[in-house]
Order: C-alpha cells, then structure tokens, then sequence
C-alpha cells in the first residue's frame, strides 16, 4: 500500500529542501571576500617597486623604504586597535552587521602577514634588525604626531598674537 | 485505535471556520482604518508652519486617494466573502439539539404552580389518554402513545420528586443522556483518498511556505542594524568617521547612503541632468565640499546636492523648465525631486542615529555634538557650523537679508523688527510663543545618602530645566527674573526620585510643554527634543552617553517654587580621586542656538576621609576587633577601627559642596558660543 512510500517520500523531500537550501546558501555566502580594510598601501607598493627594480636601488633607500612601510603598519595598527573597542561595542549593540566584523578579523589577519613579511624583509638586510624595526617604526609615528601637535600650538600661538595685534 | 467521531453535518466545523477567519479578519480589517484619529498635538502656528501643515496633510490625503486595491485588500475581501458564506451556512443550519422544556410541552406558562399544573395535565390526559383518543386518518396506536409519554414525562418532571432532580442535573428527564464530543472537522478530510491532497498542502505550508516566509524575515532583518539602516550604510560610517570630520563630510556621507539605502531608486534622465545642475550651483557655494576620492560618485554627489539644497534653502531646479513642451515632464520630475528630497531627510534621521552611535562608541565628544548638531540643521534647514545660522529661523526671514554684517541674535532681530513695526513680528511671536531658551535652573552631582563622591560610586547628575521664551515676545512679564530657585524641594522627594526608574519626574502640575515645534522646512511635524551628555573637553571624550529628553515644561512666573522639571542621569565615578572638570552638554534635537553647555566639576573623594558618620557606619557594619588581621590591616589602611570620630571633618564636607554648587554658576550662553569654534 501507499503506507510504505509515504515515509519514504516525506524523508526524500525533507532531505532534498534542505539541500537546496544549502546549495544557494553557500553560493550566497561563497563570495565572502570582504573588501579590504584599507583599500591601498602605496608604501608597500613603493618598496617593491623599488624591489623590483633592475639594477637595484641604493641600499639605504630600500631600508628608507621599509621603514617608511614599518611606519605605515603601525599607524593601521593604532588605529585599528582604536577600531576594534568600538567595534566590539556596536557589535554588541547590533549597530553594525556581522559582516563588517569578519572584514574586520580579515583585516587583522592580514595586518599580521603585513608586519611578518615586513619582520623578514627586515632581516634580509642585517642581522638583528628585525627585531628592532618596528620598535623604530614607533619612535618615527609619536615623533610625527609630536611635531604636528607642536606645529598646531605654534599655529594657534600665532593666530592668537595676530588677534591680539590687531586690538 | 480509538473511534473518533467526525463531525458529520458541518456544524461544528462552520463554527470553527468562523472563529479562525474571525480571528484574521478584524485585525486585517482594523489595518485599513486609516489613522486620522491621533489625538493631534498643537503645532506652530506661524504661517509658514500651516502652510507646511497644509501641504503635509494633502501628501497624506493624497495617498489615501490613489488607494489601490493591492493583494492585501484582495485578500481580505476574499475572506469576508467566505466568512459571509459560511455565517449564511450556519444560518441554514437546523440544530437539533433543544433544550427540554416540560412547560412547553405541556402547553402552560412557564412557572405555573403545581396545582395548576396538575389541573392541566388532568385535562391533557383525558383528552390524549391512548384509551380515549379515536385514532385520526394519519395515525397509528405508537404515535398516540408516545405522545401520551412525553406529557406523563412532562408532567412528572414538574412535580415527581427524583425526576425533578435528573432535569436539573442532565438537562433531562430520563438521567444521564448520551453525550457524544466529535472533533470539529469535516469527515472528507479525513477520508482516505483524499489523504494525499491533505498532506500536499500540509507539506506546502508548513514545509515551504513557513520556512520560507521565516527566511524572508531573517535575512532582510539581518540587512538592517539597530538603528535601522543598511548593514553598508554603518559600514560606510564605521570607516569614514574620524574624531575630526567636518560637516561637509559629515552630509557627503548621509548623501552616500542614500543610495546604499534605496538601491532601487531610479530617476528620469531629465531629474537627473537637473540635480546634475544643481551639484554645480552648491559646490560653488559651499568650498568645504571637496570631491574627495573615495565617496565621489554620480549618485552620491546628486544626493549630498539635494541635502545641501536643503540646508542652503535653494529652490528645486525644475521649476525654471517649466514651459513649453517639456511641462509635463518637466513638473513630473520636479516632483519626483522634491518627494525624494523629502524622503531623504526623513531617512537622515535613522542615518544620523547610526552616525552618533558609531561616534559614542569611539567617546569622541566633538562629532558627537556635530553629528547632533547637524539633526538640527536639517530641521530648520540652515547650514550646520555657519555662523547666523539661529537667525535663519525667523519666520519668513530671506537669506539676502542675513548678511556678514547682520546681528547674530535672535533678539537682537526681534527688537529691529519691532523697532521698525515689522509685519513679520506678528508672525515671530506666534512661532516663538512655544519656544524657548533651555534653561539649566541647577545641574550638580548627588550620590544617593553621601555627601560626596567617592570612587565608583553610582552618581546621579540632577538637572532641573526649563524653557525660558525670549523676553521681547514674553508679553507682560516685564523683565526675567533670574533670582535662583531657592526653596530646594525636601531631601525625601529627591531621593525618592533618585530611586525611581524614571529618567525624569513626573511634570509639575500646571506646567506647559511645548507642543510641536516650529520648524517649516521639515518635511514633517517634530517634535522638540534634547540630548543630555557629559563631555571632557580637554580630551575631547564622551563620559556618560547621551539620554533624550523631551517635555521641558515652558517657564511660569506665577509657579515659583517648582518652576523647572527635573531630570537625572546615572553613571559610575570614575576610580581614580581627582576633580573633573566635566561639561554637561544639552543639545536640542530641532532648534539651532538653543544648546546649554555648563560647566561641572566633579570631585571625587577619598573614602577614607569620609565624614565621621561613615566610620560609624562602617564599625556597625563590620567591627573588626583591634587584636585581628582584619583589624590590623584596616588600621593600617586608614584607621577606621579607631572608635573616636575624626574632627573638623564635617567642615571639609562643606566645602566640597560649595566646590559644585561654583563650578555650576558659569554662564550657559558663553558657553554655547564658545563651543561653536570647536
């Protein structure tokens, strides 16, 4: 009798919805390369054009270069870790989707190939400077935003003078 | 396998049809009312406001007009058409169940006495008795003789005793009768060559239809986020946001989201050639909008154009095409412009919310109050930051005649105009007449049962606000009367309202709020509303996040003692002891200029050198015994075991609290002009 297939039929059925279900969901989620993070990283593009050069450079400006790409990478990282409190928050909240939160751990992820690569690159020009490059890296980005702090008060030291001349 | 009982007739099943489709239908139905009956709040009455009003309500009307019958209607019309049939099918019904009645069968009124009764079925029984009855043509012996049964039964039911009981308990002479409960469901489908079809639709609904309608739901709701956009539109806030952005940016970005907002929109060529014109016409006027790099699009720019219409009051391009033979065209476009210009600022306001939580979330302080700021621009159309942009919201004020060198007051305006016997001064004080300058009548700290602020205590800012309306429009009242509120109100109904869950207490008797507020060029009615926040300015941080409050009660002269509401705001002291010198930044929602910041310093205290009525406290609590660990560990921390009360402690109290109560007294309006530099 029918009694048979019914079972049958009804596993069948259940079995290939969720099938389907699975197949245009992972086709949807497939693409799930997030855009990246920053869009662009010209000093990284700049040290391996300069890399790639024919007949290679002065040592001095590859190091100059790489320090400036060290410099980079570390200022991304500021502000990343500055992103990633508020991050966490809104994503508690619900004000940002989980999307934008896995483009984020993307982000990390290859921040850290990032700062590898820039490590081994590093060595490749002296010993032990890998070690050391990304704690010089640090001193040129405070040094920076020292002199752009200074140069603001400065500014605003003037403008005040002016103002005051001017009465 | 037990034997259910189907029911056969129908009648149960039509009773159960008709209790689900009325279960659907009065809701579906109710949806269709249209909402005209909302108890309407007084809105402005200044010309412009009407005419606003006006145009509002015929946006509104027209839409009611052009009522199409969509699938919705449809539907329920189909419903109430099967809902007819099937009250028309019970109608018809013939119940057969009766109550039993022995009056009626007997032929007497109901509740006769039981003489009478008995009289009645004597005679009855005379003349029905199947020994004396002559049998009719249509008759048999069994048909008399049941009939002679029924009127005994009857008879007996009234006045035999045990009989009497059985119709009182089961409804029937005889006893128990046999009672049968069937399931509510019509036969047919139960009936086994129909089985298949039962189980397709079974299957269809519940194995298609609800997962997929399930599914619709999740995935669009997961689109959106909290504050209501698109997932795309806080991301491109989270990225482009910086602690610094000015408000150009500010509105290219609201201008970019709109179109991650409403992918779908399409514009005719011909709108589009005009808002093309009409980014031309605002680049020229605004310098700080730079074609930066990365947001420059087509879409974008026609968006952040139609904003920056707005803000600036430019008229809609359209309207100089208005001839010939593109009329038609011509006036379609225009319209289709201005209504997605509407559309977009009603849009910038979930936008905006999702643009200051992202900035709440970094505590930056300063875009915050710019992204607050620019809500308010948008409500009176003004261009956020510039400077005169309070005075842009006289009514039927033209922007030639705020020029560089005009007052930047307010009330400074209002006096010219009455100097001069402006016609506009009429209109002025109707707009102004529920709008007034925030007030902050007191704003200091109060921990609940302390006299000061130790670390991380839960403290409590109490702000006591009202709305003062410009004194030139204040009729009568002559001059305003700055004395403080003294008469503080009684410890005990603070501190009650400290403990209660509300955010503000109840609004004094009497006291007026501002209805609707004055604010033309919204493409709706608003509600005026201010956010409270505590800001560092020095690091340019967000200390305790913003509350909305609404309601500030207009200020009453003849109400002196209570004439402010009071609001409160909880946060925890921060660990570290230091003073703070905190803002508190009141920001309206709706009204440029109107904004108080004032200036709080919050004193954190050590707990150690609590007044002498903590120790006291403290040794009821926990007495640690002089010879113990505890006690030795505590003396060594700050003496607390000592029983003696510290002296000159209570003076030192004092001073902290006249301490607060100076930080408060700064000016609010220095405050607010100085803040625009910022």
């Amino acid at each position: 009798m029918a009694s048979i297939y019914v079972p049958v039929i009804y596993i069948g059925v259940l079995v290939l919805g969720m099938l389907i279900f699975s197949h245009f969901y992972r086709k949807r989620r497939a693409p799930a390369k997030y855009e990246p993070w920053f869009p662009t990283h010209p000093e990284r593009d700049i040290y391996t054009t300069l890399l790639s050069q024919d007949p290679p450079p002065h040592d001095a400006l590859l190091k100059a270069a790489l320090l400036q790409r060290a410099a980079a990478d570390v200022r991304r990282l500021m502000r990343m870790t500055e992103d990633k409190q508020a991050l966490n928050q809104l994503l508690q909240k619900g004000s940002i989707n989980d999307d934008l939160w896995a483009a984020f751990q993307q982000a990390e992820r290859e921040m850290q190939a990032e700062m590898v690569e820039v490590v081994r690159e590093a060595a490749t020009f002296k010993e032990g400077w890998d070690k050391t490059i990304f704690a010089s890296a640090n001193e040129i980005v405070l040094n920076a935003r020292h002199k752009e702090q200074y140069t603001k008060v400065q500014k605003l030291h003037e403008a005040r003078g002016m103002h005051l001349s001017l009465h | 396998m037990a034997q259910y009982s189907y029911d056969e007739s129908g009648s149960m099943a039509h009773f159960l049809v008709l209790t689900f489709l009325a279960g659907v239908l009065v809701p579906l139905t109710y949806s269709f009312v249209p909402s005209t009956g909302k108890s309407k709040d007084e809105s402005c009455t200044c010309s412009e406001c009407r005419e606003k009003e006006q145009k509002v309500h015929k946006r509104n009307q027209k839409s009611l007009l052009s009522l199409r019958v969509g699938p919705k209607a449809l539907l329920t019309i189909a419903l109430w058409g099967f809902f007819i049939y099937t009250l028309y099918r019970v109608a018809n019904l013939d119940i057969d169940s009766a109550i039993y009645d022995p009056f009626a069968i007997l032929g007497i009124r109901a509740g006769s006495t039981e003489s009478d009764i008995r009289r009645h079925y004597r005679r009855l029984s005379l003349k029905f008795h199947p020994d004396k009855v002559k049998l009719a043509v249509n008759e048999t012996l069994e048909m008399v003789q049941e009939k002679f049964v029924t009127l005994t039964k009857a008879y007996k039911s009234l006045t035999d005793e045990t009989v009497r009981r059985n119709l009182e308990l089961y409804g029937h002479p005889d006893g128990k009768q046999e009672y049968s409960v069937g399931i509510a469901i019509p036969r047919w489908i139960v009936e086994g060559q129909n089985n298949i079809w039962v189980l397709g639709v079974y299957g269809v609904v519940f194995g298609v239809g609800l997962p997929f309608l399930v599914g619709r739901w999740w995935f669009t709701s997961r689109k959106l986020t909290r504050d209501r956009v698109q997932g795309a539109t806080a991301t491109v806030f989270f990225k482009n946001l910086r602690d610094k952005t000015d408000y150009p940016a500010l509105v290219e970005l609201l201008g970019h989201s709109w179109e991650l907002e409403c992918p779908g929109i399409t514009r005719s060529a011909h709108a589009n050639e005009a808002l093309d014109g009409l980014v031309k016409t605002v680049r020229e006027k605004v310098p700080g909008w730079a074609p930066t790099t990365e947001l420059d699009r087509a879409s974008t720019r026609r968006a952040t154009a139609l904003l920056w219409a707005h803000l600036l009051r430019l008229p809609l391009p359209d309207q100089s095409l208005q001839h010939g033979k593109v009329v038609t065209s011509a006036l379609e476009s225009q319209l289709t412009v201005s209504a997605e210009q509407d559309d977009l600022l009603l849009q910038t306001r979930d936008m905006l919310k999702s643009m200051l939580s992202i900035a709440l979330a970094h505590n930056w302080l300063s875009l915050s109050v710019k992204v607050m700021r620019l809500q308010a621009a948008l409500a009176q159309a003004v261009v956020p930051g510039s400077p005169r942009a309070a005075v842009k919201q006289l009514p039927k004020i033209k922007n030639e005649e705020v020029s560089v060198d005009a007052p930047d007051n307010v009330e400074t305006w209002l006096k010219l105009w009455q100097k001069f016997g402006d016609a506009r001064l009429e209109e002025a004080k109707k707009a102004f007449s529920r709008w007034g300058r925030l007030e902050v009548v007191d704003a200091y700290f109060k921990v609940i049962d302390e006299k000061v602020v130790t670390p991380g205590a839960i403290v409590f800012l109490v702000l006591k606000l009202r709305l003062q309306p410009p004194a030139i429009l204040a009729n009568g009242q002559a001059s305003k009367s700055l004395e403080q509120d003294t008469s503080k109100p009684n410890n005990y109904d603070e501190t009650a309202f400290l403990l209660s869950r509300k955010e503000a207490e109840d609004l004094p008797k009497g006291a007026v709020t501002p209805g609707l507020a004055h604010a033309p060029r919204w493409p709706e009615d608003r509600r005026p509303g201010w956010w409270v926040l505590i800001g560092d300015r020095r690091t340019d941080r967000v200390v305790v996040p913003p509350i909305r409050i609404t309601n500030v009660p207009l200020s009453d002269e003849s109400r002196p003692s209570h004439n402010y509401r009071t609001y409160k705001m909880q946060f925890q002291a921060p660990p570290q002891i230091a003073i703070y010198p905190f803002s508190v930044h009141i920001i309206s929602d709706t009204y440029i200029g109107e904004d108080a910041i004032r200036d709080v310093k919050l004193q954190v205290v050590d707990p150690a050198v609590l007044g002498a009525d903590a120790d006291v406290e403290e040794d009821e609590i926990s007495d640690p015994d002089e010879d113990t660990l505890e006690g030795q560990l505590a003396a060594m921390k700050g003496g607390r075991v000592k029983p003696s009360p510290i002296h000159g402690d209570a003076d030192g109290d004092e001073d902290e609290e006249e301490d607060e109560e100076s930080g408060t007294d700064d000016d609010s309006d220095d405050d607010s002009s100085d803040s625009d530099s910022d």
